[in-house]
Protein backbone atom coordinates (compact mmCIF):
# COMPACT_ATOMS: atom_id res chain seq x y z
CA UNK A 1 0.00 0.00 0.00
CA UNK A 2 1.20 3.72 -0.57
CA UNK A 3 -0.32 6.96 -1.38
CA UNK A 4 -1.91 8.69 -4.15
CA UNK A 5 -2.09 12.45 -4.32
CA UNK A 6 -5.50 13.63 -3.21
CA UNK A 7 -4.87 17.49 -3.67
CA UNK A 8 -2.87 19.57 -3.94
CA UNK A 9 -2.19 23.87 -3.39
CA UNK A 10 -0.02 26.65 -3.04
CA UNK A 11 0.41 29.84 -2.14
CA UNK A 12 2.66 32.80 -2.94
CA UNK A 13 3.96 36.17 -1.75
CA UNK A 14 2.08 39.03 -3.78
CA UNK A 15 5.38 41.10 -4.00
CA UNK A 16 7.34 40.20 -7.60
CA UNK A 17 11.12 41.52 -7.88
CA UNK A 18 12.27 41.99 -11.55
CA UNK A 19 15.70 41.10 -12.04
CA UNK A 20 15.80 44.91 -12.90
CA UNK A 21 14.65 45.80 -9.62
CA UNK A 22 18.09 43.46 -8.32
CA UNK A 23 20.29 45.57 -10.34
CA UNK A 24 19.42 48.66 -8.88
CA UNK A 25 20.60 46.61 -5.51
CA UNK A 26 22.84 45.05 -6.14
CA UNK A 27 25.87 44.83 -9.55
CA UNK A 28 23.95 42.63 -12.09
CA UNK A 29 21.77 42.85 -14.84
CA UNK A 30 18.92 41.26 -16.40
CA UNK A 31 20.65 40.19 -19.29
CA UNK A 32 23.58 37.90 -16.68
CA UNK A 33 20.97 36.67 -14.54
CA UNK A 34 18.59 35.19 -17.78
CA UNK A 35 21.48 33.88 -19.09
CA UNK A 36 23.37 32.04 -16.16
CA UNK A 37 19.88 30.92 -14.06
CA UNK A 38 16.45 31.25 -16.13
CA UNK A 39 15.27 33.42 -13.62
CA UNK A 40 13.62 36.58 -14.80
CA UNK A 41 11.21 37.52 -11.53
CA UNK A 42 11.01 35.96 -7.83
CA UNK A 43 8.34 36.68 -5.47
CA UNK A 44 9.29 37.92 -1.85
CA UNK A 45 7.52 38.27 1.06
CA UNK A 46 6.93 41.78 2.33
CA UNK A 47 3.33 42.14 4.36
CA UNK A 48 2.81 38.97 4.80
CA UNK A 49 3.99 36.17 6.67
CA UNK A 50 5.46 32.78 5.90
CA UNK A 51 2.50 30.70 7.97
CA UNK A 52 -0.19 32.71 6.30
CA UNK A 53 1.19 31.44 2.80
CA UNK A 54 1.29 28.04 4.24
CA UNK A 55 -1.91 27.98 5.80
CA UNK A 56 -3.91 29.34 2.54
CA UNK A 57 -1.54 26.14 1.01
CA UNK A 58 -3.04 23.37 3.28
CA UNK A 59 -6.36 24.76 2.86
CA UNK A 60 -6.37 24.78 -0.85
CA UNK A 61 -5.40 21.18 -0.48
CA UNK A 62 -7.46 20.13 1.29
CA UNK A 63 -10.58 21.73 -0.50
CA UNK A 64 -9.12 19.52 -3.59
CA UNK A 65 -8.84 16.65 -1.94
CA UNK A 66 -12.36 17.01 0.05
CA UNK A 67 -10.88 16.49 3.80
CA UNK A 68 -11.81 17.84 6.67
CA UNK A 69 -9.17 18.57 9.62
CA UNK A 70 -10.14 16.05 11.85
CA UNK A 71 -9.42 13.65 8.98
CA UNK A 72 -6.12 14.59 8.81
CA UNK A 73 -3.59 12.02 10.87
CA UNK A 74 -0.52 13.34 10.19
CA UNK A 75 1.24 16.61 9.14
CA UNK A 76 4.64 16.77 7.83
CA UNK A 77 5.76 20.09 6.39
CA UNK A 78 9.42 20.58 4.80
CA UNK A 79 11.07 23.39 5.26
CA UNK A 80 14.53 24.76 5.93
CA UNK A 81 13.43 27.40 9.29
CA UNK A 82 9.47 28.90 9.16
CA UNK A 83 8.35 31.98 11.19
CA UNK A 84 9.60 30.52 14.40
CA UNK A 85 11.81 27.69 15.54
CA UNK A 86 9.87 26.38 17.97
CA UNK A 87 6.80 25.82 17.53
CA UNK A 88 7.44 23.60 14.50
CA UNK A 89 5.45 25.23 11.04
CA UNK A 90 3.70 21.90 11.09
CA UNK A 91 2.67 22.36 14.58
CA UNK A 92 1.35 26.14 13.72
CA UNK A 93 -0.42 25.24 10.93
CA UNK A 94 -2.23 22.02 12.92
CA UNK A 95 -3.43 24.91 15.69
CA UNK A 96 -4.64 26.84 12.55
CA UNK A 97 -6.60 24.54 10.75
CA UNK A 98 -7.64 22.83 14.36
CA UNK A 99 -6.35 19.64 13.97
CA UNK A 100 -4.69 17.58 17.11
CA UNK A 101 -2.53 14.65 14.75
CA UNK A 102 1.35 14.30 15.08
CA UNK A 103 2.55 17.50 13.19
CA UNK A 104 6.70 17.99 12.63
CA UNK A 105 8.73 20.09 10.27
CA UNK A 106 11.57 18.55 8.16
CA UNK A 107 14.75 20.09 6.92
CA UNK A 108 16.47 18.66 3.77
CA UNK A 109 16.70 22.23 1.86
CA UNK A 110 15.55 21.70 -1.33
CA UNK A 111 14.81 18.20 -1.35
CA UNK A 112 12.71 18.55 1.62
CA UNK A 113 8.83 17.66 -0.47
CA UNK A 114 10.34 14.03 -1.74
CA UNK A 115 12.26 13.46 1.77
CA UNK A 116 8.55 14.22 3.31
CA UNK A 117 6.57 12.02 1.29
CA UNK A 118 8.84 9.15 1.63
CA UNK A 119 8.28 9.72 5.34
CA UNK A 120 4.29 9.69 4.95
CA UNK A 121 4.79 6.40 3.20
CA UNK A 122 6.16 4.96 6.01
CA UNK A 123 3.22 6.17 8.00
CA UNK A 124 0.74 4.68 5.51
CA UNK A 125 2.59 1.58 5.03
CA UNK A 126 2.67 0.89 8.81
CA UNK A 127 -0.96 1.60 9.01
CA UNK A 128 -0.60 4.88 10.96
CA UNK A 129 -1.83 7.06 9.01
CA UNK A 130 -4.67 7.29 6.11
CA UNK A 131 -5.05 11.38 5.04
CA UNK A 132 -1.41 12.82 5.26
CA UNK A 133 -1.36 16.51 4.91
CA UNK A 134 2.51 17.27 3.63
CA UNK A 135 3.45 21.56 3.79
CA UNK A 136 6.35 22.82 1.80
CA UNK A 137 7.01 26.13 2.76
CA UNK A 138 10.34 28.58 2.56
CA UNK A 139 10.96 32.02 3.06
CA UNK A 140 14.48 31.98 1.34
CA UNK A 141 14.57 36.34 1.17
CA UNK A 142 15.26 35.82 5.26
CA UNK A 143 18.12 33.27 4.54
CA UNK A 144 20.14 35.03 2.01
CA UNK A 145 22.57 37.74 1.71
CA UNK A 146 21.09 40.92 -0.15
CA UNK A 147 24.48 42.25 -0.72
CA UNK A 148 25.66 38.77 -2.31
CA UNK A 149 25.32 39.32 -6.12
CA UNK A 150 25.80 35.70 -6.40
CA UNK A 151 23.20 34.14 -4.70
CA UNK A 152 20.63 36.72 -3.80
CA UNK A 153 19.50 36.62 -7.61
CA UNK A 154 18.60 33.00 -7.19
CA UNK A 155 16.26 32.61 -4.86
CA UNK A 156 12.06 33.03 -3.91
CA UNK A 157 9.64 32.49 -1.26
CA UNK A 158 6.85 30.63 -1.19
CA UNK A 159 4.83 27.84 0.16
CA UNK A 160 2.90 24.37 -1.10
CA UNK A 161 0.66 21.76 0.35
CA UNK A 162 -0.65 18.37 -0.83
CA UNK A 163 -3.33 15.78 0.88
CA UNK A 164 -2.10 11.91 0.56
CA UNK A 165 -4.14 9.23 0.50
CA UNK A 166 -4.51 5.55 0.66
CA UNK A 167 -3.65 4.74 -3.46
CA UNK A 168 -0.66 2.81 -5.31
CA UNK A 169 0.99 6.23 -6.94
CA UNK A 170 4.37 5.46 -5.42
CA UNK A 171 6.25 3.16 -7.53
CA UNK A 172 10.31 3.83 -6.99
CA UNK A 173 12.10 6.28 -5.02
CA UNK A 174 15.95 6.88 -4.04
CA UNK A 175 16.79 9.56 -1.47
CA UNK A 176 20.52 10.20 -0.42
CA UNK A 177 22.70 12.20 1.54
CA UNK A 178 26.41 13.24 0.53
CA UNK A 179 29.50 15.38 1.85
CA UNK A 180 28.73 18.72 1.99
CA UNK A 181 32.30 19.98 2.00
CA UNK A 182 31.50 23.55 2.44
CA UNK A 183 29.78 23.67 -0.32
CA UNK A 184 26.07 25.01 0.83
CA UNK A 185 26.28 26.33 4.07
CA UNK A 186 24.27 28.65 6.52
CA UNK A 187 25.20 28.82 10.22
CA UNK A 188 23.47 28.99 13.13
CA UNK A 189 24.88 31.86 15.05
CA UNK A 190 21.73 33.10 16.83
CA UNK A 191 21.84 32.63 20.73
CA UNK A 192 26.17 32.94 20.32
CA UNK A 193 25.25 35.94 22.74
CA UNK A 194 26.04 33.57 25.70
CA UNK A 195 29.24 34.86 28.20
CA UNK A 196 30.26 31.57 27.90
CA UNK A 197 30.70 31.33 24.08
CA UNK A 198 33.74 30.83 22.00
CA UNK A 199 32.95 30.74 18.70
CA UNK A 200 33.70 33.36 15.86
CA UNK A 201 30.70 35.49 14.81
CA UNK A 202 29.88 34.20 11.08
CA UNK A 203 27.33 35.89 9.05
CA UNK A 204 24.13 33.98 9.33
CA UNK A 205 23.22 33.74 5.73
CA UNK A 206 23.52 31.30 2.81
CA UNK A 207 26.79 30.41 1.55
CA UNK A 208 27.44 29.17 -1.52
CA UNK A 209 30.20 27.59 -3.92
CA UNK A 210 28.07 27.74 -7.42
CA UNK A 211 30.92 25.50 -9.53
CA UNK A 212 30.43 22.60 -6.70
CA UNK A 213 26.94 23.11 -6.59
CA UNK A 214 26.67 22.71 -10.46
CA UNK A 215 28.82 19.59 -10.38
CA UNK A 216 26.87 18.08 -7.56
CA UNK A 217 23.69 18.84 -9.18
CA UNK A 218 23.82 17.58 -12.50
CA UNK A 219 25.70 14.75 -11.79
CA UNK A 220 22.78 13.77 -9.08
CA UNK A 221 19.74 14.54 -10.90
CA UNK A 222 21.36 11.65 -13.87
CA UNK A 223 22.23 9.06 -11.00
CA UNK A 224 18.59 9.38 -8.73
CA UNK A 225 16.90 9.39 -12.70
CA UNK A 226 18.37 6.67 -13.48
CA UNK A 227 18.01 4.88 -10.56
CA UNK A 228 14.66 5.23 -10.01
CA UNK A 229 14.25 4.22 -13.55
CA UNK A 230 16.00 0.93 -12.96
CA UNK A 231 14.17 0.19 -9.57
CA UNK A 232 10.79 0.44 -11.66
CA UNK A 233 12.02 -1.32 -14.96
CA UNK A 234 11.32 1.65 -17.26
CA UNK A 235 13.81 3.49 -19.09
CA UNK A 236 13.95 7.54 -19.00
CA UNK A 237 11.76 7.74 -22.27
CA UNK A 238 8.96 5.99 -20.61
CA UNK A 239 8.30 8.90 -18.19
CA UNK A 240 5.68 11.33 -19.17
CA UNK A 241 6.48 14.42 -17.01
CA UNK A 242 9.70 15.34 -15.39
CA UNK A 243 8.92 17.80 -12.46
CA UNK A 244 12.67 18.84 -11.24
CA UNK A 245 14.02 21.00 -9.07
CA UNK A 246 14.34 24.70 -10.19
CA UNK A 247 17.67 25.87 -8.89
CA UNK A 248 18.81 27.19 -12.49
CA UNK A 249 17.40 26.22 -15.75
CA UNK A 250 21.15 25.02 -16.84
CA UNK A 251 21.64 22.29 -14.37
CA UNK A 252 18.22 21.14 -16.01
CA UNK A 253 19.29 21.22 -19.44
CA UNK A 254 22.63 19.52 -18.74
CA UNK A 255 21.15 16.73 -16.38
CA UNK A 256 18.53 16.16 -19.36
CA UNK A 257 21.25 16.06 -22.07
CA UNK A 258 23.60 13.69 -20.01
CA UNK A 259 20.78 10.81 -19.34
CA UNK A 260 19.25 11.82 -23.46
CA UNK A 261 16.12 12.99 -22.33
CA UNK A 262 14.18 15.27 -24.24
CA UNK A 263 13.86 19.05 -22.39
CA UNK A 264 10.43 19.07 -23.07
CA UNK A 265 9.35 16.60 -20.78
CA UNK A 266 10.77 18.86 -18.18
CA UNK A 267 8.57 21.37 -16.32
CA UNK A 268 9.35 24.52 -15.16
CA UNK A 269 8.62 27.75 -13.61
CA UNK A 270 12.20 29.35 -12.13
CA UNK A 271 11.39 31.79 -14.49
CA UNK A 272 8.65 33.45 -12.05
CA UNK A 273 9.33 31.91 -8.70
CA UNK A 274 13.37 31.23 -9.10
CA UNK A 275 14.75 28.75 -6.32
CA UNK A 276 12.53 28.57 -3.55
CA UNK A 277 14.22 25.27 -1.92
CA UNK A 278 11.46 22.73 -0.93
CA UNK A 279 8.58 24.20 -2.25
CA UNK A 280 9.54 24.73 -6.02
CA UNK A 281 8.96 20.95 -7.15
CA UNK A 282 5.61 21.11 -4.87
CA UNK A 283 4.43 24.67 -6.36
CA UNK A 284 5.13 23.75 -9.54
CA UNK A 285 2.99 20.22 -8.92
CA UNK A 286 0.00 22.32 -7.90
CA UNK A 287 0.11 24.73 -10.85
CA UNK A 288 0.70 21.60 -13.60
CA UNK A 289 -2.40 20.11 -11.76
CA UNK A 290 -4.72 23.16 -11.16
CA UNK A 291 -4.05 23.69 -15.45
CA UNK A 292 -4.82 20.05 -16.38
CA UNK A 293 -1.56 18.86 -17.49
CA UNK A 294 -1.74 15.49 -15.86
CA UNK A 295 -4.01 12.53 -17.17
CA UNK A 296 -4.46 10.12 -14.50
CA UNK A 297 -1.88 7.43 -15.08
CA UNK A 298 0.68 9.69 -16.27
CA UNK A 299 3.88 9.35 -15.01
CA UNK A 300 5.96 11.80 -13.07
CA UNK A 301 9.24 11.95 -12.19
CA UNK A 302 9.93 14.34 -9.23
CA UNK A 303 14.17 15.24 -9.03
CA UNK A 304 15.94 17.19 -6.63
CA UNK A 305 19.25 18.44 -5.15
CA UNK A 306 20.16 20.47 -2.50
CA UNK A 307 22.23 21.93 0.45
CA UNK A 308 23.10 18.93 2.94
CA UNK A 309 23.87 17.46 0.60
CA UNK A 310 20.98 15.66 -0.38
CA UNK A 311 19.02 14.60 -3.42
CA UNK A 312 16.34 12.29 -4.10
CA UNK A 313 13.93 11.00 -7.25
CA UNK A 314 10.41 9.73 -6.38
CA UNK A 315 8.40 8.48 -9.76
CA UNK A 316 5.26 8.30 -8.88
CA UNK A 317 2.00 7.23 -10.97
CA UNK A 318 -0.65 10.54 -10.67
CA UNK B 1 46.40 16.20 -30.48
CA UNK B 2 43.30 13.92 -29.43
CA UNK B 3 42.75 15.57 -25.91
CA UNK B 4 42.80 19.11 -28.25
CA UNK B 5 40.31 17.62 -30.74
CA UNK B 6 38.35 16.54 -27.71
CA UNK B 7 37.93 19.57 -26.03
CA UNK B 8 37.43 21.37 -29.73
CA UNK B 9 34.65 18.86 -29.91
CA UNK B 10 33.03 19.72 -26.29
CA UNK B 11 33.35 23.46 -27.05
CA UNK B 12 31.94 23.31 -30.19
CA UNK B 13 28.95 21.83 -28.67
CA UNK B 14 28.64 24.02 -25.69
CA UNK B 15 29.15 27.21 -27.45
CA UNK B 16 26.53 26.29 -30.34
CA UNK B 17 29.16 26.53 -33.54
CA UNK B 18 32.34 25.86 -34.47
CA UNK B 19 35.15 26.50 -32.33
CA UNK B 20 39.15 26.26 -33.48
CA UNK B 21 41.38 25.96 -30.97
CA UNK B 22 44.94 26.11 -30.60
CA UNK B 23 47.10 25.17 -27.66
CA UNK B 24 47.57 29.37 -27.20
CA UNK B 25 43.90 30.20 -27.46
CA UNK B 26 42.77 31.30 -24.22
CA UNK B 27 39.73 30.97 -22.15
CA UNK B 28 38.76 34.64 -22.10
CA UNK B 29 39.36 34.61 -25.96
CA UNK B 30 36.21 31.94 -25.93
CA UNK B 31 34.16 34.05 -23.90
CA UNK B 32 33.09 31.26 -21.20
CA UNK B 33 31.39 32.10 -18.36
CA UNK B 34 32.09 29.95 -15.08
CA UNK B 35 28.87 27.68 -15.67
CA UNK B 36 30.48 27.20 -19.26
CA UNK B 37 33.77 25.96 -17.30
CA UNK B 38 32.08 23.92 -14.71
CA UNK B 39 30.28 21.88 -17.70
CA UNK B 40 33.38 21.21 -19.76
CA UNK B 41 35.58 20.07 -17.01
CA UNK B 42 32.86 17.76 -16.13
CA UNK B 43 32.28 16.30 -19.58
CA UNK B 44 36.33 16.14 -20.41
CA UNK B 45 36.29 14.39 -16.50
CA UNK B 46 33.43 11.43 -17.62
CA UNK B 47 35.55 11.30 -20.98
CA UNK B 48 38.66 10.49 -19.29
CA UNK B 49 37.91 9.00 -16.26
CA UNK B 50 39.86 11.44 -14.38
CA UNK B 51 39.09 14.29 -11.81
CA UNK B 52 40.34 17.68 -12.65
CA UNK B 53 40.33 18.73 -8.92
CA UNK B 54 38.20 21.54 -7.56
CA UNK B 55 37.56 25.33 -9.63
CA UNK B 56 41.18 24.86 -11.57
CA UNK B 57 41.91 28.38 -12.62
CA UNK B 58 43.22 28.26 -15.93
CA UNK B 59 44.28 30.57 -18.83
CA UNK B 60 45.14 28.41 -21.58
CA UNK B 61 43.81 25.77 -23.71
CA UNK B 62 47.45 24.32 -23.66
CA UNK B 63 47.28 24.02 -19.70
CA UNK B 64 44.34 22.79 -19.58
CA UNK B 65 45.48 20.42 -22.34
CA UNK B 66 48.60 19.46 -20.13
CA UNK B 67 46.60 18.98 -16.97
CA UNK B 68 44.49 16.29 -18.42
CA UNK B 69 47.62 14.19 -19.52
CA UNK B 70 48.92 15.05 -15.91
CA UNK B 71 45.48 13.34 -15.11
CA UNK B 72 45.44 10.38 -17.05
CA UNK B 73 49.16 9.36 -15.96
CA UNK B 74 48.63 9.84 -12.65
CA UNK B 75 45.62 7.26 -13.20
CA UNK B 76 48.33 4.89 -14.78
Amino acid sequence: MSYTIAGTGYALPKTVVTNTQLSEIVDTSNEWIITRTGIEERRVLADESLTELALKAAKNAMANAKVTSAEIDLIICATIRGDTITPSLACTIAELIGCSAPAFDVNAACVGLIYAMEIADSFMASGKAKNVLILTAEAMSKLIDWTDRSTCVLFGDGAGAMVLQPGKSRLASSIQSAANNGSILMPNTEGENSPFNKHKQEKMVVHMDGGEVYKFAVSAFAKRLEEVCEMAGITPTDIDWILPHQANLRIIDAALKKMGVNKDKALTNIHKYGNMSATSIMVLLAEEVEKGRFKRGDKLLLVSFGAGLTSGALLIEY
Amino acid sequence: MEILNKLQEILSETKGEAVQLTMETTFADLELDSLDQVDIVMQLEEAYNISLGENAQLSTVGELVAKIEEAIQAKG
